[in-house]
């Protein structure tokens, strides 16, 4: 994921380098941040609610992998998993810290960089 | 008449602990139609050079005037714009976008131009066949070689209709047919399209392609020939 952070640094600094102005690569990111954000969080949300939804009914048979060890400890082997709506959040932060990383970091980099050094070769 | 004029172009390098003199008052000219290959050892200034008449970085002191403009003067801002309009680059590498095809990667150059989208699709397939790639237009440039990449990256600088090309080392990553292939077709663009070039090499094998050759050692001119 560094790799494509590092691409990513290069790719803005050859499109500034041939003449995209800093307010078009602004807004090109804004845009695709907007994007894998609203897809992250919506594909996160998706698959989180149907787990949810299939666990949280059927229960998941812990006894499968921890055999009776956990009713002699005063465990059932059958929990019922539900996520608490907070859950939802933290995701979804996950999901907006992910696209930070991958894509405004490496924007505010490049942005910063002088367009000959982004293409220099190393 | 003149294109691009340096006088005393001076470029020093001082954000390390020993400052760096890349380039030391270099007086050039060049003009229209010319194809230009500035050679010397690795360290002597080529890229330094190219950077600062492509305006991708600033001088130290000197001037660079480029068909009247003085673009050492000129803000970020505005040199963003003046690269657009006037230069057309090919780098060593990281040219082309990975998520788009040939033809796109040679488009969106005239889409910051707003050139009208029809003209724009038919230019990009021209130039694409000026450069031998016309049945590579829908391909990603993973699925190119790296000389197809470079054509891509020609076919590209030229879109924008600039009033020279810049290339630091076209062919450095080029096995030797892809490199003769690469500047052969620059020599023809040369030739019948009158296109100005000036490209940068240590590459023996290339610098014959040239009609001019500017030799640069320890960031001064050492020898300039036209032939
Ligand atoms: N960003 C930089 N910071 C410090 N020194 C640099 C930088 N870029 C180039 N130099 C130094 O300037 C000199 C000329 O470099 P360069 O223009 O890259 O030469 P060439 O392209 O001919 O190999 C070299 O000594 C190099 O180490
Ligand atoms: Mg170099």
């Amino acid at each position: 994921m560094l790799m494509s952070v590092y691409e990513r640094i290069h790719e803005l600094g050859m499109l500034m380098a041939v003449g995209m102005n800093r307010r078009k690569v602004f807004g090109m990111i804004m845009f695709e941040t907007a994007f894998l954000t609203f897809l992250g969080a919506l594909g996160g949300m998706l698959l989180g609610f149907v787990t949810n939804a299939i666990t949280g009914r059927t229960g998941l048979d812990l006894a499968a992998v921890g055999g009776d060890s956990l009713n002699e400890f005063g465990y059932p082997s059958m929990v019922f998993p539900t996520m608490e709506t907070p859950m939802y959040f933290i995701l979804t932060l996950l999901v907006v810290i992910m696209v930070f990383i991958t894509s405004i970091f490496p924007a505010v980099k490049a942005l910063k960089l002088k367009p000959a050094e982004a293409v220099r070769k190393e | 008449m003149t294109i691009i004029k340096t006088e005393k172009l001076t470029k020093v390098y001082d954000d390390n602990s020993l400052p760096v003199r890349a380039l030391n008052k270099v007086d050039l000219e060049f003009e229209p139609g010319e194809f230009t290959a500035i050679v010397g050892p690795s360290g002597s200034g080529k890229t330094t050079f190219l950077n600062m008449i492509g305006g991708l970085d600033k001088p130290t002191e000197g001037k660079i005037i480029i068909d009247g403009t003085e673009i050492s003067k000129l803000s970020d801002s505005k040199l963003i714009d003046f690269r657009l309009h006037n230069i057309g680059f090919v780098f060593q590498a990281y040219n082309l976008l990975p998520v788009l095809t040939a033809k796109e990667n040679v488009s969106f150059i005239m889409l910051l131009q707003k050139t009208d989208p029809k003209k724009m699709e038919a230019r990009a397939m021209e130039l694409l066949k000026q450069v031998g790639l016309e049945d590579k237009v829908d391909v990603r440039p993973s699925k190119l070689s790296g000389g197809q990449q470079q054509r891509v990256a020609v076919a590209r600088a030229l879109a924008s209709k600039p009033k020279f090309i810049l290339a630091d080392e076209p062919t450095a990553n080029l096995d030797t047919e892809s490199a003769f292939n690469l500047l052969d077709i620059m020599a023809r663009l040369n030739k019948e399209e009158n296109v100005t070039l000036i490209f940068s090499t240590h590459d023996q094998r290339v610098i014959e392609r040239a009609r001019r050759v500017v030799t640069l050692v320890d960031g001064a001119v050492a020898k300039d020939e036209r032939r």
